[in-house]
């Protein structure tokens, strides 16, 4: 971004900030392309890209009011596209990794006791595997049969499985305790 | 799309104005409901309060300054909320002989709030006057719901109390300020 082109768009964020309405339209002009571009270059794909920047954008103009013009407007725009994209690599990497958890232990005719228990041991088991390595995780599901085994040969995913299981343990007592 | 996108922007820059002014709605709730429990009159209070919300929201549908006039505005009236209705209960309900002496305390106790609304209006850089014109209309409306208890007097001295403190400033703050 230019010099002149960031001075005016400084100038324009601290009149919204303020309250001038109008100055909303220039500023979106100029803040869309440029967080579309960065949560692209972050998140690799431009579908996920535009959707990180769509709602950075959103959550920007929400803040917009906290805006002193002491800082940098790019700098503090570019944190709200970094933060969204930071939440949707995350919610990526949580949804590869305890997507087999959401599948439920218990059948639903078993009554609502059970799914409760159903519920709070799914959400333990999730907090656990949420704090294991991504390795241990692929593992730990191809133990399960919800996930293709690793192409490696049996006794090195036996001693895999074997670390995998022992992590586990120890993040499941540090947790919930014995 | 890029329509829809900016009408959505619009309407979180909105609720961002609307969630800076939250602090002064509750604390506009809270002076309300303490003066009804308090007071004499608190079908009164009620109503000045509704008017004070009104501004708070009025303030956060306007401008910045407007919305952070708002919490200097509150705390300057606790010298017309606590000084008269301190002299109303000592003074045995401020009977015949006691009148005008608690009629000078809502003068008073408006210009003590004019004190601290110029106090924190010297740290404001823009918009003075607009800061100088909201935190005066709040400190008089909180302060009413006391004062309102003298009467047409009462509240006319305090609006004057109020405007003693704040006008010359408002006088010396430059319009190319605004």
């Amino acid at each position: 971004v230019e010099q002149a082109e960031r001075a005016r768009l400084q100038a324009w964020m601290l009149r919204l900030a303020e309250g001038d309405r109008s100055a909303l339209t220039p500023v979106y002009a100029a803040l869309h392309p440029l967080l579309v571009r960065w949560c692209t270059r972050l998140l690799g794909t431009t579908a996920d890209g535009e959707d990180a920047a769509q709602t950075a954008l959103l959550k920007l103009f929400g803040a917009a009011v906290d805006f002193d013009g002491a800082s940098d407007v790019l700098p503090w725009a570019l944190a709200f596209g970094t933060s969204e994209c930071m939440t949707v690599r995350r919610r990526r990497m949580r949804s590869r990794e305890v997507e087999p958890v959401d599948r439920g232990f218990v059948d639903p005719a078993a009554g609502p006791e059970a799914m409760a228990v159903d519920n709070e041991l799914r959400q333990a088991l999730r907090e656990v595997l949420a704090g294991l390595r991504a390795n241990d995780i692929e593992t730990l599901a191809a133990a399960l049969e919800w996930a293709p085994r690793p192409p490696i040969s049996p006794p090195t995913y036996r001693k895999r499985l074997e670390r995998a299981m022992h992590r586990m343990g120890l993040a499941w007592r540090a947790r919930h305790g014995d | 799309m890029a329509i829809e996108l900016t009408t959505r922007a619009r309407w979180t820059y909105e609720l961002g104005q609307f969630r800076a002014a939250l602090p002064a709605a509750a604390a506009v709730v809270a002076l309300t409901a303490a003066v009804a429990v308090v007071g004499k009159r608190p079908e009164r209070a009620w109503v000045l309060g509704a008017l004070l919300l009104g501004l708070v929201l009025g303030a956060a549908a306007w401008r910045r300054s407007a919305i952070r006039a708002l919490v200097p505005g509150l705390v300057a009236s606790l010298f017309p909320l606590a000084l008269p209705g301190l002299m109303f209960r000592i003074t045995v309900a401020c009977g015949m002989h006691s009148i005008p002496l608690c009629l000078t305390t809502c003068a008073v106790a408006g210009w003590l709030a004019s004190v601290v609304i110029v106090w924190t209006a010297a740290r404001v850089e823009a918009q003075r006057r607009v800061f100088l014109v909201v935190a005066g209309a709040t400190a008089s409306l909180a302060g009413a719901m006391v004062c309102t208890e003298f009467g047409l007097l009462g509240l006319t001295l305090l609006g004057a109390g109020v405007a003693a403190g704040a006008v010359p400033d408002w006088l010396r703050s430059r319009p190319t300020e605004n």
